[in-house]
């Protein structure tokens, strides 16, 4: 690794900021977006991912370990020393140079040391909900709008029904006017597809009204 | 009476080409002897002698085995006392060292401890291997250029720290080492101008999606 290293030009890794496709690369420059999946446990966000995703749902862990304890939440488990994290996500090309990826949100709250990543950089957010189980995504509704990331709220039909209609939703959980609330079926390739639309046209509106601002 | 590993030592004197074939053949026979090896595995089983453990010995050739009536001999005299006295403490250091490292590498050796990356990489970055690194692939080191071939075609940190199943935190300091080295190229993503994505990538993203 060393004597590769001398032979580079470039010298130490440190000196090289990242530029975008340095000089190698005849190809595209292909660029990526990410979309974050939220909602609680069992609520379709894997589901939800996957009926879109070109690939089969991967999973990534990040270790958390002593070192973070300080940084991170322990108080749930407050006997865990070391655990394992668990994110799935899938990636859609949009076109010959763009990627879009979806991430599901770990659905423990333990793990919000991974929400920091996830949100850095997202296009935004769809927030799904089991209307049986309103209060489990309460969390990540505050999260998004403590970071100001534009997120739509999809209600996912479970068996194909909607318990609830969109207006007694938006007043039970109290969400902004501005916010959209969708109704999905997260098995349904159209309806996720759908709710993505719905979330970009959001985020860009809201980019705008805060340019105009 | 020593240790197990000490006493396989001095028990034999220069064995035959004939009695290290014993060893082998016999070995279904001395359970007893699989035992001292199997123990390390198996603390469990440590009452049940008679029972041959489920994995062959490490060495099959262990320090000349010796031929079966020597062995009958042994078992018969020196059996109890590896039993009871001196083996139970050589069981427990032992023990401890295998099964700390019980389940594979760790994951920060294959970074050598570090923790961060020299680049910034989202987790959504795209990375793909550079013409350097294609010529180099024989000369990478053995991490490196899993990754490599991975990064044929652009690929996220996400997504090779899910193929290669390491953290994604092992991942980002591979990639930082990879693209300081010009082993891969590190695209842009959609907030690498700034700390949002722009209205154009946007606009892009939408429309992809609606062809869909």
């Amino acid at each position: 690794m060393d004597s590769v290293g001398s032979s580079f030009p470039g010298g130490p890794a440190m000196a090289r900021p990242p530029q975008p496709a340095p000089v190698h690369r005849p190809g595209p420059t292909t660029i990526s977006a990410k979309i974050v999946v939220a909602g609680g446990f069992g609520v379709g966000k894997t589901t939800f991912v996957g009926s879109v995703s070109e690939i089969d749902p991967l999973t990534t862990e990040a270790v958390m370990t002593e070192a973070s304890a300080g940084h991170d939440d322990l108080s749930a488990t407050p006997n865990k020393q070391t655990t394992t994290v668990a994110m799935d996500f899938g990636r859609v090309s949009l076109d010959s140079d763009l990627i879009l990826y979806l991430f599901g949100t770990p659905g423990q709250h333990r793990f919000w040391f991974m929400w920091d990543d996830l949100v850095r950089g997202a296009i935004g957010a769809v927030v799904l909900v089991d209307t049986r189980r309103l209060a489990d995504c309460f969390s990540a509704i505050d999260f998004f709008e403590d970071r100001n990331l534009p997120y739509v709220v999809g209600l996912n039909a479970f068996d194909g029904l909607q318990q609830h209609r969109v207006e007694d939703v938006r007043e039970a959980m109290s969400i902004d006017p501005s916010v959209p609330i969708i109704t999905c079926d997260a098995r349904q390739r159209e309806s996720t597809k759908n709710a993505l639309i719905a979330l970009v046209q959001h985020a860009m509106q809201a980019r705008m009204a805060a340019g105009a601002r | 009476m020593t240790s197990g590993p000490d006493d396989a030592s001095q028990r034999p004197q220069e064995p035959t080409f004939a009695d290290v074939m014993n060893g082998f053949s016999l070995d279904a026979k001395r359970p007893r002897r699989r035992k001292r090896w199997g123990r390390r595995r198996d603390e469990d089983e440590q009452g049940r002698f008679d029972q041959a453990p489920p994995t062959p010995p490490p060495f099959p050739a262990a320090p000349g085995a010796p031929p079966s009536g020597a062995d009958a001999s042994f078992a018969g005299s020196g059996y109890g006392t590896y039993e009871t006295g001196p083996i139970e403490p050589i069981r427990d250091e032992m023990l401890v060292a295998p099964a700390a490292g019980a389940a594979a590498v760790r994951p920060y050796a294959w970074t050598r401890g570090r923790t961060k990356a020299n680049f910034d990489l989202a987790i959504e970055t795209l990375v793909s291997t550079s013409p350097q690194g294609r010529e180099q692939l024989g000369l990478l080191q053995m991490e490196h250029r899993s990754v490599a071939d991975l990064c044929d075609q652009p690929r996220s940190v996400a997504e090779i720290a899910a193929l290669l199943a390491i953290p994604l935190g092992v991942a980002r300091v591979l990639l930082g080492d990879m693209a300081g080295l010009g082993v891969v190229t590190v695209h842009q993503t959609a907030s690498s101008t700034g700390t949002e994505p722009d209205l154009a990538l946007m606009e892009r993203v939408l429309s992809g999606l609606r062809r869909l």
